[in-house]
């Protein structure tokens, strides 16, 4: 808590490369997003200009080809459903790919901004539950404190995104929505006890008291973060390609909630609560860290 | 009741709802299969696709589930009474094999064929069907494999127009004969949602759900007369093997009603049509009635009612009876009105997963799952020690009444295993942990704290379900809008992350402080060091 300075100055820096990289890399976005069509060919050892002239042969226009670790995904603008699919089945026959082991995914562009807008507003309904349940079962500022961690995590998870020039799918929106939850079960657990510990508060000042709630706290948050983070690692590096898409948004994420909930949350609450009349004389009397 | 009774008492519930669980998950067998009943027989064999090649092998029937694998022979035809029979798995499909008894299909003597489930087959005078096997937990489209589409109108259009969209879209793809295909309204009644599992033929079955609708009427007198005997509700007229006198486009109303003919009781179906119809109507009924001969309403090719005329028809309106339900009357009448696809759809999102792909990201999802459990649960030991094992068995705990839930839901049809779901539960199975640690870091905080163990255990499981109850309700907060809102694959997440938080509070209340609170007077004292809480004061 003492060095709360330096942890300011660390997400500082790390919202400030975040949004930077948001603003002048921006984020791709998935044919979810924008419409177009995905193939997803695994189970062959084709090589990826063997997948490229296969795909000019069948007629696919402008291919993103990525390789997997067996197999590769080929993007393109293609919204006509019918097209794609012929398109799909051509490149797997050319590339002798059995058709069990090939995946077409095709979206229409106005679908995909319904889908983003359903995810916004479930977002913003989400921040409105959360404000009003800790605001109501502990108090606004813990409410407003935790809200601020969050959306650090939100911003930082995207801007790491952003950096690695990773494409933003719909898991990717699912796995932020659930940072939003995940980095709050962590808040609130420190918040928890540092309430607990205002109930008898007299021999020290409050920033004291939420540092030893802290430290209390330490070995919990240690444990319970790993015992999250874990399986979503796993999850990541042996998931699969679908599955390592949500596990990397929340990987960041987990760790970045948890970061926050400890350098964040926890210090910007304690400032404010120390200006309260009650606080500040307790910090004149007792003050012994800054 | 004292304290103790109370929390052997919670155990005991525990064991029930466990069983309950366990009951649901029991049948875990393969999510395809072929099941067959002979005589007093009947088993199943696992097949990896939803249709299946039956033929004759050189001992007996064989089912073939993949183009590449071997012929899987599921009942000798010497033993087919006897269920245990066991056969060699060296069988093969053998294109000399000749047998004594018949398969018949569908009346045909066949060597082999191809079959969907459902279809009955004999062999000699033994009953045979597919059947898809009941599996614990459905597996979505995108594990299992098939085709999904979303379509959307082009204009927003109102929720009758979707609903009349909905029935031709349902009579549609009952015409492709895919079993558990499900057609439903989604997203405020502005999007269809077509899921065709297992189909193989993603290209035609596209085609079929993109068609216009024309609705025909035909004279099934004038069909070759080999056809005129199948004209039945749900057959598919071959195409160009007829030739309509009027389209659906003269059709100006049809209402379903109940009867007022008390010699023709139920329900029927009035129709009225434009000057053009009615007119066209006059000619064919006048020469139809004399001999009662039928007329087809076709919808894209498939008969959907045969009504004989019963006489001359020259006013224009007109009432279809044929002791109609009121729901088939209903929908008749909704076809008669819109047969043409009443709002203009496109092809939002269209997915076709391959089957082996989608079992592939489940392998290797449940094993990413496992293998972070392990590594979860060796860490645990390492710094719980005897308190970590506790935790093992609360995780299990935890896992067999969530999964027992999904699969009961499941069962219920409310619920199938999407990627996004999986996810779901691995996030669960982190957060159950976390509860865990919860309880017990507090149990050891408040032993330091000079406690004895038991008011330890007392003490701190209070406090630490009250911070948990709190993380988990702001968790479930955040869930609940994206479940109500969002759109496609994220409402799976949403909905297991959900219930892995009810069924992690469950776990914690019946199993793990109760079990805290009963080793706290017994085995805890005993030997401390192994629960790693050394410096606590003695009883």
């Amino acid at each position: 808590m003492g060095r709360r300075k330096i942890l300011f100055a660390i997400s500082g820096v790390l919202l400030v490369v975040a949004i930077g990289s948001l603003a002048f890399r921006g984020l791709t976005f998935g044919i979810e997003f924008q419409g177009g069509t995905v193939i997803t060919l695994t189970n062959t050892s084709a090589t990826i200009e063997q997948v490229r002239s296969a795909a000019s042969g069948a007629g696919v226009s402008n291919p993103v080809i990525q390789t997997t670790s067996r197999g590769f995904i080929i993007r393109t603008g293609e919204t006509d459903t019918v097209a794609a699919e012929s398109q799909a089945t051509k490149l797997a026959a050319a590339l002798k790919i059995a058709q069990t082991d090939t995946q077409v995914s095709t979206i229409g562009p106005e679908w995909g901004a319904n889908v983003t807008n359903s995810a916004l507003v479930a977002f913003g309904v989400s921040m409105l539950a959360i404000l009003a349940y800790i605001s109501i079962r502990f108090e606004y500022k813990m409410a407003v404190t935790g809200m601020v961690a969050l959306l650090h995590d939100a911003v930082i998870t995207l801007g790491i995104y952003s950096l690695v020039g990773r494409e933003v799918g719909p898991n990717t929106i699912a796995a932020l929505l659930t940072i939003l939850g995940y980095s709050l079960y962590d808040t609130i657990v420190v918040f928890h006890r540092i309430r607990e510990n205002t109930e008898n508060l007299s021999k020290k000042t409050f920033m004291d008291m939420a540092n030893d709630s802290l430290n209390q706290v330490f070995a919990r948050w240690v444990n319970t973060g790993l015992a999250s983070v874990i399986p979503v690692v796993t999850l990541l590096l042996i998931g699969g390609t679908t599955l390592k898409d949500f596990a990397f948004a929340l990987t960041i994420g987990l760790l970045s909630g948890a970061y926050s909930s400890i350098a964040l949350a926890s210090p910007l609450y304690a400032m404010w609560k120390e200006r309260e009349p009650r606080y500040l004389a307790l910090r004149k009397k007792f003050a012994t860290s800054k | 009741m004292d304290s103790r009774q109370k929390n052997y008492l919670l155990l005991a519930g525990l064991v029930v709802l466990l069983i309950g669980a366990l009951l649901f998950l029991l049948p875990l067998k393969a999510a395809d299969s072929v099941s067959w009943q002979a005589g007093t027989a009947s088993g199943s064999s696992a097949l990896k696709e939803s249709k299946a090649v039956i033929g004759l092998t050189a001992d007996g029937i064989g089912v073939q589930a993949t183009a590449d694998s071997s012929m899987k022979p599921i009942a000798s035809l010497e033993r087919i009474t006897d269920s245990t029979a066991t056969v060699p798995a060296s069988w093969r499909i053998s294109a000399t094999a000749e047998s004594t008894l018949p398969i018949t299909v569908a009346g045909a003597v066949v060597k082999s064929a191809e079959l969907s489930y459902g279809t009955t087959f004999t062999v000699g005078s033994s009953s045979f069907s597919l059947q898809e096997g009941a599996a614990s937990i459905t597996q979505g489209l995108d594990l299992r494999g098939g085709l999904s589409v979303i379509l959307t109108p082009k204009k927003p259009a109102d929720a009758v127009a979707m609903q009349r969209a909905l029935v031709i879209m349902n009579t549609r793809v009952n015409g492709l004969g895919v079993s558990e295909a499900t057609v439903q309204l989604e997203n405020d009644n502005q999007a269809i949602l077509v899921q065709l599992p297992g189909v193989r033929d993603a290209a035609g079955a596209l085609e079929v759900i993109g068609q216009a609708g024309q609705l025909e009427f035909v004279e099934v007198a004038s069909l070759p007369t080999t056809l005129q005997a199948e004209v039945t509700d749900g057959f598919k007229m071959p195409a160009g093997s007829y030739k309509p006198f009027m389209t659906g486009e003269v059709i100006t109303t049809a209402n379903a009603k109940a009867s007022t003919d008390v010699t023709r009781p139920g329900y029927e179906v009035s129709i009225g049509m434009n000057a053009t119809g009615t007119k066209i109507w006059a000619d064919v009924t006048t020469r139809s009635f004399p001999t009662q001969a039928r007329i087809a309403i076709l919808l894209d090719g498939t008969v959907v009612s045969a009504p004989a005329v019963n006489e001359a028809i020259t006013g224009g309106d007109t009432s279809i009876t044929g002791n109609f339900t009121a729901e088939e009357a209903r929908r008749l009448a909704m076809i008669l009105q819109s047969g043409a696809l009443p709002v203009d759809l496109q092809f939002s999102q269209t997915m076709v997963v391959g089957p082996t792909l989608g079992q592939d990201s489940l392998r290797q999802g449940v094993f990413a799952a496992l293998v972070g459990l392990a590594i979860v649960a060796v860490y645990f030991v390492v710094y719980y020690r005897g308190l970590g094992v506790l935790n093992w068995l609360a995780l299990l705990v935890f896992f067999v009444l969530y999964i027992g839930v999904l699969a009961a839901m499941s069962r219920a049809g409310q619920f199938a295993l999407s990627l996004p779901g999986l996810a779901g539960i691995v996030l669960s199975i982190g957060l159950a942990a976390d509860t865990s640690v919860l309880i017990f870091e507090r149990f050891s905080e408040e032993i330091d704290m000079g406690r004895t163990y038991r008011s330890a255990a007392k003490s701190g499981s209070f406090h630490a379900i009250m911070t948990s109850l709190d993380a988990d309700a702001v968790s479930f907060a955040s869930a609940i809008p994206l479940f109500i809102f969002a759109v496609g694959p994220v409402k799976g997440f949403a909905l297991t992350l959900m219930i892995g938080l009810v069924c992690d509070l469950a776990a914690a209340l019946l199993f793990t402080i109760p079990a805290l609170k009963i080793l706290a007077e017994t085995l805890v004292p005993k030997m401390p060091g192994f629960f790693g809480v050394k410096g606590g004061a003695s009883k």
